[in-house]
C-alpha cells in the first residue's frame, strides 16, 4: 500500500461522482420480464442445463413463493417488483470465447474503463480474473495456466457443463435454497457466476478474481459462486461489482458459498461498488446477498469487505466453523452517504472444538445515511474452548446520519471465551485541526483519518485492491462532513 | 513579519484577549510568558485559526496577509506552524504519509510540483536527525503510543520538515525531562534563520535557557504588560508573576 | 363466554386471573380491554422476546385457596419507612406514611399504561396500585416495599413513584417469595425524576423457584437529575425485566447497575433502554453475572440517541461467567445512534472463571468450591462497589453467599 501515494488520490478526487456510472453498448440478449416456472425452464434451455439442475431450480422456486421478503434489518425500502424485473440479459455473442482476441472490444473497453483491462493484467500483476456483466461470465482469464496445477477456475455455466459432479455435490451445501428469500430466488433464476477448485495441497499461485457488472437496464443480477478448498489447498479469492447510473432500483440477489475442507484456506475479499443512487436516494442497486462459507478441520475462512456502494446492503458473510480448530475471521469496513442504507455483518457459528474467530468491523456513515453492523456469534455445546473477539467500531461525519450496532451472542458452552466491544464517536475535531494546522485541506485530512481509521481491515486486502479501497473510501466520502 | 494589533477574543461569551498587541520581524526569537489563565494559548490558537474563538477586534497582518480571513489549513500553507501543548493522535496514518501529504498540499498551493518518493526520504532522514528522532518512529501512526518526549520532539520533526516563516511553539516544554527539552531546543535553534521567527509561549523561564529570546513579553489579564529582553525572564523566574500583577494592581 | 376454539394462549391464561377491584375509568379499562382483543403472548418470533418463551406459563394454575405462608422478617433496611405487600395486595393500608398512597377510594387512578400485552393485564387484573412521591417539605426519605408472593400468587401491582424537583429518595423493592408452588406477579412501574431530583431504586428479586415475575419499569428523568436502578435477580424460574429509560432533560446522569445469580433451570432476562432524547447527558450501565445448571440469562442492553442529542456519552457492560456445560448465556448489547457528536460504547463478555486463578487458590489450601466462591464474588464485586446503600449490599452478598451454599 505504500506506494500509493495521497497526490493519485488527490487526482482520484477530480472525478467524484460515480465514475463507474456508463453504459456499454453492447447487443444485449435479453428475455421477457417476470417470473413464473416458465421463465425458469426457459433459463435453464438457454444455458443448456441438465435435468437436475432444472429440478432444483423448480423446487427453490416453489419454496420461494412460499416465503415472505424478510423485514427484521434497519433498512427502508420500497421493495422490487419480481415481476417488473428481466431475469436473463446476456450481452449477444455467436459462440464462446476461445481466447482474449475474441472478446468483443466493446467489451475490452468496458473493462479498461474498470481498471481492470485483462491484457495488462495478464502481463503484469498474475491475477487471473473472470468478468461476469449483467447475468453472464464474458471472459477468463489465465485459465490453461491455471489447469496445469488441477486449478478449475471457470464460469459457473461452464462448471455446470464441464464439472457437473462437482457442482452437484457442493452447490446448495452451504447455502440451501430454503436458508432465505434472496437465498431461494437466487437458486431459482441465477443465470450464472463463477467457480472454482483447488485440489488437494494446491496453493493457487495467483489472485483469482471475478469482477461482477450489472449493464443492462431493467435486469436483475442473480449469481452464484462456489469456491471448494480441497484438503491443505489455499486460494485467495477477490470480488469487485459497479454498474451504471441509472434512476431505477436494480436488485442483486447473489449467493456465495466456500468450502474449505481440512487445512485448508480460502481468503475471500470484496470490493462493493455497485451504483449507491444519486445525492437525493433515487437509483442504487439493491444489494440482498447470502455470502457464508464452511470450515472443516484446521481450515480457516478469511472474508474481508470493502462496501461503498449500493443503495441499500444486507449482507452477512458467515463462517461455519464445524471442524475442531478451524478459524473464522471477517474484516469489514462499510461506508454509507448520502441516503445510502447499509445493514451487514457475520455469523460466526462455533460447532468444533477450539474453534477461533475474529471480527473487526468499521462503519462510517456519512450524509443522510443509516449504517448498522448486526453480527451473530453462536457458541454451541460441543464447541469447547471456542473463542471469539469482536470489535465493532462506528464513525458518524454528520448529524443527520445514523450508526447502529446489533451484535447478537448466544453461548451454550462454559469453556468459550467470548469478547464484544463496540464504539460510536465523531470523526475528531482536533484531529482534522491537527490536520489543517500543518495545510492539509479539509477533505484530504477525512480521508486521511478515515483511512488510518480502517487501516486493520484495509491491511487484509490483497496490495491492488487496497489501493483501490483507498480510492473508493475517498470518493464515498467527498464533501460528506456537514 | 507578524503584526497583531488590539486584539479581542472571546471563547463561550468569556474574554480572553484584551487588546494584546504584538510585533515579530524575521529573524527574532520572541517569548510570552505569563501565568495561568493570562491567554497564553488562547493566542496560539487563535494564530493557528481554531473556530472556537470569537475575534471581537483587532487585525493581524502576516506578511502583508490578513492572517484572520484566511481558513486555518491557508495559514499553515502561507507558511504558519503551531506546535501543539498537546499533539493528537491519529491512528493507523503513518508520520511519513501525514507529512507528505502536508508537504505536497503546500507544495501544490505555492503551484509547486510534488516532492518525489527518493527527495522525501532523503528529507525525512535528514531532518530527523535534528530531533534524535528514531527512523522507526517516521512509520508509526501519528503520534499514537508515543511518549510525552517523543510527542514534542515529532512537533519539532515536523516543524523541520514543513520549514515554517513563523512557528509558535506553545509550552513545548511542558512534560519535558532535561535531555529531552535539551534535544528540542537544539532543534528549534538549528531551524533559526534570517528568514524565518519564532514565537515560544512558556510558563517556565528553564526552556529560555536553551532557546535564547530576543524580546520576553509578559502576558497578562489578555494583554501584553511588559516587554523585555531575556533577563525578564530571570526576572520573572525569581520573582514569580505576583510581582507583575501586584505592579498593575498599582498602575 | 367466548367460543372455546378461538380461544388463544393469552385468554387461556387470562381465565385464572381475577379481574381487578380497583377503581379504574371504564374509559381505561374499555381501552385496555379492546388492546388485548388482537393480541396473543408475544412468542420467540418477536423481536424482544427471542430469547424468552412463555410456553411455561401455559401450566400455570392456582387454588382459589391460598396458603398465608409467614416470611420471617423480610425487610432489607432498618430505618426506612416500610410498606408490606401481600400477595398482590397492600397489608394494613390504614397505617399512613408521608407521601405513599395506597387507597384510591378518593383519588382517580393515574391513567399512564405501557404500550404491550403485559401492560394491559397489569391494569385489569390489577391487585394494588402504590403512589409514592418524594417532596420537598416531606420527612420520607426512603421507602422499603417488600412483595411477599406465597403459594398461588396473582400479584399485580402498579407503581407511581415521582421524585419531586430537587429532592433525593431511595425506594428498595423487595420481591420475597419462599415456596415452590407456583406464583405469577406482573409488576409495572412509572417513574418521574424531576428536574434537579436524585432517586435511587434497588430492586431485589428473590423469587420461589416456580415464581413467574415480569417487570417493567418506565423512567421519565428531566433535566439535571440522576436516576440509578440496581437491580439483583436472585432466584425465580422466569424473572423477566424490561426497564425503559427516557432522559427528557439536558445534564442527566443514569447509572443502570444489575448482578444475577442462576442455577436450576431459572430463566432470568433483562431488557434496558436509555433513550436519550435530549444533548448533554451521561449513562453506564454494568450487567454482571454467573450462570449454572440449567439456566439461562439474557441481557439485551440498548442505548438509543435520538436526532441532535449531542455530546451524549453513553456506556454499557455485560459481563458473563458461564459455569456449567448446560447453562447458556445470551448477550445483545446494541446502539442505536443518530447524533454525531456523542461517545458510546458497550461491551460483553462471556467466559469462565479464570483455571490459573483457581489452582492458585487451590494451591494455598482452598477447596475448589470455596476458590470458584471466592472468585465469583470478586466477580460480582464490581456491581456490588456501586451501590451506595449499606444494608442492601450486605443483603445481595449474603444472598450470594446462599447462592452457593444451598
Amino acid at each position: 500500500m505504500a506506494q500509493y501515494t495521497e497526490n493519485e488520490l488527490a487526482k482520484d478526487l477530480e472525478n467524484q461522482d460515480y465514475k463507474f456510472g456508463f453504459v456499454t453498448d453492447v447487443e444485449t440478449e435479453t428475455i421477457r420480464k417476470g417470473l413464473d416456472e416458465g421463465i425458469i425452464r426457459l433459463i435453464s434451455a438457454k444455458k443448456d442445463e441438465p435435468e437436475w439442475l432444472l429440478e432444483y431450480r423448480l423446487t427453490a422456486f416453489e419454496a420461494w413463493q412460499k416465503m415472505t421478503e424478510p423485514e427484521w434489518a434497519h433498512v427502508r425500502y420500497k421493495k422490487p417488483d419480481f415481476q417488473n424485473i428481466t431475469y436473463f440479459a446476456a450481452p449477444k455473442q455467436s459462440k464462446k470465447y476461445e481466447s482474449w482476441d475474441d472478446v468483443d472490444p466493446e467489451m475490452k473497453e468496458t473493462m479498461a474503463k474498470l481498471g481492470i483491462s485483462l491484457e495488462e493484467q495478464k502481463k503484469l500483476t498474475g491475477v487471473a480474473v473472470d468478468f461476469v456483466m449483467d447475468s453472464v461470465s464474458v471472459a477468463t482469464s489465465f485459465k490453461s495456466k491455471l489447469k496445469e496445477l488441477g486449478i478449475i477456475f471457470c464460469s459457473f455455466s461452464e462448471a455446470v457443463q464441464d464439472y457437473p459432479e462437482l457442482v452437484r455435490e457442493h452447490m446448495g451445501s452451504i447455502v440451501p435454497h430454503t436458508d432465505n428469500f434472496y437465498a431461494a430466488l437466487n437458486a431459482a433464476v441465477f443465470t450464472d457466476g463463477s467457480f472454482c477448485y483447488i485440489p488437494k495441497g494446491v496453493r493457487c499461485p495467483m489472485e483469482l478474481s471475478t469482477y461482477f457488472r450489472i449493464n443492462a437496464e431493467g435486469t436483475g443480477q442473480f449469481e452464484r459462486t462456489l469456491v471448494i478448498a480441497d484438503e491443505g489447498s489455499y486460494v485467495s479469492y477477490l470480488e469487485g461489482c459497479t454498474a451504471p447510473q441509472r434512476d431505477e432500483n436494480q436488485l442483486h440477489a447473489a449467493v456465495v458459498e466456500l468450502k474449505a475442507l481440512k487445512d485448508a484456506e480460502i481468503k475471500y475479499s470484496t470490493v462493493q461498488n455497485w451504483y449507491p443512487g444519486d445525492k437525493n436516494g433515487v437509483g442504487g442497486i439493491f444489494n440482498f446477498v447470502t455470502k457464508r462459507g464452511l470450515c472443516e478441520t484446521n481450515a480457516k475462512i478469511s472474508w474481508t469487505q470493502v462496501e461503498t456502494g449500493s443503495a441499500v446492503t444486507w449482507k452477512y458473510p458467515s463462517c461455519i466453523l464445524k471442524g475442531d480448530h478451524s478459524v473464522g475471521e471477517f474484516y469489514s469496513v462499510a461506508v454509507t452517504n448520502n441516503y445510502q442504507q447499509a445493514d451487514t455483518g457475520t455469523k460466526m457459528i462455533h460447532l468444533g472444538k477450539n474453534t477461533k474467530s475474529t471480527i473487526i468491523s468499521k462503519g462510517i456513515s456519512a450524509g443522510n445515511s443509516q449504517n448498522s453492523y448486526r453480527g451473530l456469534v453462536q457458541i454451541h455445546k460441543n464447541a469447547h474452548k471456542a473463542r471469539n473477539f469482536s470489535q465493532c467500531d462506528s464513525l458518524l461525519m454528520t448529524d443527520h446520519c445514523g450508526a447502529h450496532t446489533f451484535p447478537y451472542i448466544e453461548c451454550k458452552n462454559p469453556s468459550a471465551q467470548i469478547e464484544h466491544e463496540a464504539t460510536t464517536s465523531k470523526i475528531g475535531e482536533d484531529q482534522l485541526f491537527y490536520c489543517k494546522q500543518r495545510g492539509i485541506s479539509e477533505e484530504k485530512a477525512i480521508s486521511l483519518i478515515v483511512n488510518g481509521y480502517c487501516k486493520e481491515v484495509l491491511n487484509q486486502l490483497p496490495m491492488e485492491f487496497a489501493v483501490e479501497a483507498q480510492k473508493l473510501l475517498a470518493i464515498s466520502l467527498e464533501g460528506s462532513v456537514g | 513579519m507578524i503584526e497583531i494589533k488590539n486584539l479581542h477574543a472571546n471563547i463561550e461569551g468569556k474574554e480572553i484577549l484584551k487588546g494584546l498587541t504584538l510585533n515579530v520581524n524575521a529573524g527574532e526569537v520572541h517569548a510570552i510568558m505569563g501565568p495561568n489563565g493570562a491567554g497564553k494559548s488562547t493566542l496560539a490558537n487563535i494564530l493557528a485559526g481554531r473556530e472556537e474563538y470569537e475575534i471581537t477586534a483587532g487585525d493581524i497582518t502576516f506578511d502583508g496577509v490578513d492572517l484572520l480571513a484566511l481558513s486555518t489549513e491557508e495559514r499553515a500553507r502561507e507558511g504558519l506552524f503551531l506546535a501543539f501543548q498537546y499533539p493528537v493522535e491519529i491512528p493507523g496514518v503513518s508520520n511519513v504519509n501525514f507529512l507528505r501529504t502536508a508537504l505536497n498540499e503546500i507544495r501544490e498551493a505555492k503551484g509547486e510540483d510534488p516532492i518525489t518518493a527518493k527527495e522525501f526520504m532523503a528529507l525525512v532522514r535528514e531532518k530527523s536527525k535534528i530531533v534524535e528522532l528514531d527512523s522507526k518512529l517516521a512509520s508509526r501512526s501519528v503520534n499514537e503510543g508515543f511518549s510525552g518526549g517523543e510527542k514534542k520532539r515529532n512537533e519539532i520533526f515536523q516543524m523541520a520538515m514543513l520549514n515554517p516563516k513563523l512557528a509558535v511553539l506553545d509550552e513545548t516544554d511542558s512534560g519535558l525531562d532535561i535531555d529531552a527539552l535539551r534535544i528540542v531546543a537544539k532543534g528549534v535553534n538549528s531551524l533559526k534563520s534570517p528568514e524565518n521567527a519564532s514565537i515560544v509561549i512558556t510558563h517556565y523561564q528553564r526552556l529560555l535557557d536553551h532557546i535564547v529570546p530576543d524580546f520576553v513579553h509578559v502576558l497578562y489579564d489578555g494583554k501584553i504588560v511588559k516587554t523585555g529582553g531575556k533577563e525578564l525572564a530571570l526576572e520573572l523566574e525569581e520573582k514569580g508573576y505576583d510581582w507583575i500583577k501586584e505592579e498593575m494592581q498599582v498602575s | 363466554m367466548e367460543d372455546v376454539l378461538k380461544k388463544n394462549k393469552l385468554q387461556t391464561l387470562r381465565e385464572i386471573f381475577s379481574p381487578t377491584s380497583l377503581p379504574f375509568s371504564e374509559g381505561l379499562l374499555k381501552k385496555t380491554r379492546s388492546v388485548l382483543e388482537e393480541k396473543d403472548l408475544p412468542t420467540r418470533k418477536d423481536e424482544n422476546w427471542k430469547y424468552t418463551n412463555l410456553n411455561g406459563l401455559k401450566k400455570l394454575s392456582f387454588d382459589k385457596d391460598m396458603a398465608n405462608e409467614i416470611l420471617e422478617n423480610p425487610f432489607i433496611s432498618e430505618g426506612s419507612n416500610r410498606l408490606l405487600i401481600k400477595n398482590g395486595v397492600v397489608i394494613d393500608s390504614t397505617k399512613t406514611i408521608e407521601g405513599v398512597r395506597t387507597n384510591w377510594s378518593d383519588k382517580t387512578l393515574p391513567e399512564v399504561v405501557g404500550s404491550g400485552v403485559m401492560d394491559a393485564l397489569n391494569v385489569l387484573h390489577c391487585t394494588a396500585a402504590i403512589e409514592i412521591e418524594f417532596s420537598s417539605g416531606g420527612k420520607t426519605k426512603e421507602l422499603e416495599l417488600v412483595f411477599e408472593n406465597s403459594i398461588n400468587t396473582q400479584s399485580f401491582p402498579r407503581l407511581f413513584i415521582r421524585c419531586k424537583k430537587g429532592c433525593k429518595g431511595t425506594v428498595i423493592l423487595n420481591y420475597q417469595g419462599t415456596t415452590e408452588n407456583a406464583s405469577f406477579s406482573n409488576v409495572s412501574s412509572f417513574i418521574d425524576v424531576e428536574e434537579n431530583a436524585n432517586l435511587t431504586i434497588h430492586k431485589i428479586q428473590k423469587n420461589g423457584v416456580n415464581a413467574f415475575d415480569l417487570q417493567r419499569e418506565y423512567v421519565n428523568q428531566s433535566a439535571n437529575s440522576t436516576f440509578t436502578i440496581n437491580t439483583f435477580c436472585l432466584s425465580g424460574k422466569m424473572t423477566r425485566n424490561d426497564l425503559y429509560i427516557k432522559v427528557k432533560g439536558n445534564n442527566c446522569e443514569t447509572y443502570m447497575n444489575g448482578a444475577y445469580t442462576l442455577k436450576g433451570k431459572s430463566h432470568c432476562d433483562n431488557h434496558t433502554t436509555v433513550d436519550h432524547e435530549v444533548a448533554h447527558c451521561y449513562s453506564k450501565e454494568l450487567y454482571k453475572g454467573v450462570v449454572d445448571g440449567f439456566a439461562t440469562n439474557v441481557f439485551n442492553g440498548k442505548v438509543f440517541v435520538r436526532k441532535d442529542a449531542q455530546k451524549i456519552n453513553a456506556f454499557q457492560s455485560n459481563a458473563n461467567i458461564l459455569l456449567s456445560e448446560t447453562g447458556t448465556v445470551n448477550s445483545k448489547p446494541e446502539l442505536e445512534i443518530y447524533a454525531d457528536d456523542v461517545k458510546c460504547s458497550h461491551g460483553s463478555t462471556t467466559g469462565q472463571l479464570d483455571d490459573e486463578a483457581v489452582f492458585y487458590l487451590r494451591s494455598r489450601g482452598l477447596s475448589e468450591k470455596a476458590a470458584k466462591e471466592l472468585l465469583v464474588k470478586a466477580f460480582l464485586g464490581e456491581v456490588l462497589e456501586e451501590i451506595d446503600h449499606e444494608e442492601v449490599r450486605s443483603y445481595v452478598e449474603g444472598q450470594i453467599e446462599l447462592h452457593f451454599t444451598a
